[in-house]
């Protein structure tokens, strides 16, 4: 590990901690963003108005902002988010803290299913550019990318799950309890998860891989009677992938998205369907939280990728180490 | 003679803009025709539905619900006895309204935005640029989500939100472009011989820009449509019974259970052939304006 590197990482981290800063505040702000009376909103038209104001100075709404900001601040760095409306006083920190491995359960196998397929379809349909395989590859792929996700998800529910009844509709297990039902319940929201980052990947592959192949250095490898496929495979594919790497971090961040209605359709308790119940009973502690924590999750993972990029490519870090 | 062998020139240039867009084979001949059907039917949705269908997409008929479809009912009918065809033609308006719409005014904003960043750099560049940086760090959907909720269920609001999710992409696309085009001989030439900042912006870098926006305009333009009807689907967006796709395909997955699957496969076969259509058209129009792009929208 060089200086240029040392300082690469500690600018990155620098970056992620002032975003991470950005998004308490406009996190926080949205609670007096919204229009009218949150907790009015919260407990319905009728609640009693000494209720209300009780419910107010449990949430610190009638200190000062800024108070009131750091208050939620300290408590939010602790884990603490306060009690779900929602879920009848329920400890927010504690609920996330159970949801959060269930979406990261159909998240990561979605993640490594689109990598490697992905990759895969990308690098073969580049190397027989414009053949037949990589015109039916292309039009998948774009098809992939465009299909409503909530709609193919109910289209999949009704023949994978009600016609041929290969998987179950509805419901969730544990990887640690009952491995084999795991794989069962999660392969239908996975397929349906991976069909936008699949897409994204493979295209990404592919152009990465043509552009790469045009190089000076493949042809001077070629010039060199280097055997073609070990041109292809060895020394283009090593740079192609590269760029793949960030990639990769734009789709962990669109796959909590993702998560939100995949989870809602198939009645699987992760963060996308708390999102949407805390969204739906307009329970605003808890979209704070769930907004907080993955912001800071994605913020997160982009900072491990960005390091691993600068690791990959030394150009990035280096560019990055002068100036700024 | 000069004029000649402008306009002969032009129409090289626009030979080869149709060999490459039409390249793809029949696919983008497809997504052409569904994109044109759905924007007429969209922009005309009203008479259509009056004159031609001749049935109202919100009257309820008790008496006549989940209908097989006929000669009267085209597509049959849902729930209430509503005309699901009615409906759909006008979801389609409601998806154009919300998509054109929020294109504009994102496109507008994030341009500007973009604009000035690449221009100016310096302290005003790193405050936008960051601000990127942060909204490309909340999920986009929940982002979208949250300013719908402060901008209230409303038309409006949805619309106002779709192109909040668009600001990022707008800027970052001009940001890149317009550093690049700053670099050119004849930007540092107009701005030695004295002209304004602002008119070397708005008259110089701007127009340069127009080719790879309208790519990323097409390309938002589907994916807004989806968007739109995903707000609705989860009941934050256009609200019952105004017609949407979104919130058809919600209320009608209720009932594949009883298999009744006309209420939602039909709005959903619609939406996935629209957006896939200007997908393909975004892909097949980038190749042809500015190959340069592939890869990065």
């Amino acid at each position: 590990m060089n200086s240029s590197y040392s300082r690469y990482i500690i600018k990155r981290i620098l970056v992620s901690v002032l975003v991470i800063f950005i998004i308490s505040v406009f996190v926080f702000l949205l609670m007096h963003l919204i229009p009218g009376d949150p907790v009015r909103t919260m407990l319905g038209g009728e609640t009693d108005e000494a209720v209300v104001q009780a419910y107010r100075e449990k949430l610190h709404l009638t200190e000062p902002l800024p108070v009131q900001y750091w208050l939620w601040l300290k408590n939010a760095l602790r884990g603490d988010f306060g009690t779900s409306y929602a879920l009848n006083g329920q400890d927010i920190g504690e609920l996330l803290w159970q949801r959060f491995p269930i979406t990261m359960s159909l998240a990561v196998p979605c993640i490594l299913v689109s990598t490697i397929l992905g990759v895969l379809l990308g690098v073969l349909s580049a190397i027989h550019r414009g053949s037949v395989f990589d015109q039916i590859v292309t039009v998948i792929l774009t098809a992939m990318n465009g299909v409503p996700i909530f709609w193919i998800g109910i289209v999949f529910i009704w023949v994978f799950g009600l016609k041929l009844r290969w998987f179950p509709v509805m419901g969730y297990t544990a990887p640690w309890d009952n491995f084999i039902q795991y794989l069962r319940t999660i392969a239908m929201p996975v397929t349906v998860m991976s069909f936008g980052p699949l897409s994204a990947i493979a295209r990404q592959t592919r152009t990465n891989m043509l552009e790469v192949i045009s190089q000076d250095y493949i042809r001077t490898a070629r010039a060199d009677g280097i055997a073609e496929s070990s041109i292809k495979y060895r020394h283009a594919l090593k740079n192609a992938l590269i760029p793949v790497v960030t990639i990769v971090g734009i789709q962990f961040r669109w796959l909590v998205g993702g998560s939100l209605f995949t989870e809602q359709i198939f009645t699987i308790n992760g963060i996308g369907r708390t999102v949407m119940l805390a969204i739906t009973s307009r329970d605003y502690t808890m979209i704070q939280a769930c907004t907080f924590i993955i912001s800071v999750f994605v913020v997160g993972v982009n900072l491990l990728l960005d390091i691993l990029y600068g690791w990959l490519d030394p150009r990035i870090r280096l560019s990055s180490g002068k100036g700024e | 003679m000069a004029n000649d062998h402008s306009s002969n020139k032009k129409n090289t240039q626009f030979r080869l803009f149709m060999k490459t867009f039409f390249s793809r084979g029949i696919i983008v001949k497809i997504s052409l025709v569904i994109a044109v059907i759905f924007i007429i039917i969209a922009v005309f949705a009203v008479p259509i539905g009056r004159f031609v269908l001749r049935q109202d997409p919100l009257a309820v008929d008790l008496a006549n619900t989940f209908a097989k479809p006929s000669g009267e009912h085209l597509l049959g009918t849902d729930a209430y006895g509503r005309d699901i065809l009615a409906r759909i033609v006008y979801g389609a308006q409601m998806s154009l309204i919300c998509s054109v719409f929020s294109c504009i005014l994102g496109a507008a904003v994030g341009t500007l935005l973009g604009l000035v960043a690449g221009y100016y750099e310096g302290a005003v560049g790193t405050v936008i640029m960051r601000y990127v940086d942060v909204q490309m760090s909340i999920p986009s959907l929940i982002f979208i989500i949250v300013i719908s909720l402060i901008t209230g269920n409303s038309l409006f609001g949805v619309i106002l939100a779709l192109s909040f999710g668009l600001i990022p992409n707008f800027v970052r696309l001009m940001y890149g472009l317009v550093l690049q085009l700053k670099g050119n001989d004849y930007v540092t030439a107009t701005r030695l011989v004295g002209v304004r900042q602002a008119k070397i912006m708005f008259l110089h870098i701007l127009p340069n820009t127009f080719p790879s926006m309208i790519v990323m305009l097409t390309m938002s333009l589907g994916s807004n449509i989806m968007l739109e009807s995903t707000l609705s689907f989860l009941n934050i967006g256009i609200r019952v019974p105004t017609p949407s796709w979104g919130n058809m395909i919600s209320e009608g997955y209720s009932y594949i259970l009883r298999g009744e699957l006309m209420l939602s496969f039909a709005p959903g076969i619609c939406l996935m052939l629209v957006v896939i259509a200007f997908n393909i058209l975004g892909d097949a129009l980038r190749d042809s304006l500015d190959p340069r792009l592939r890869g990065k929208i």
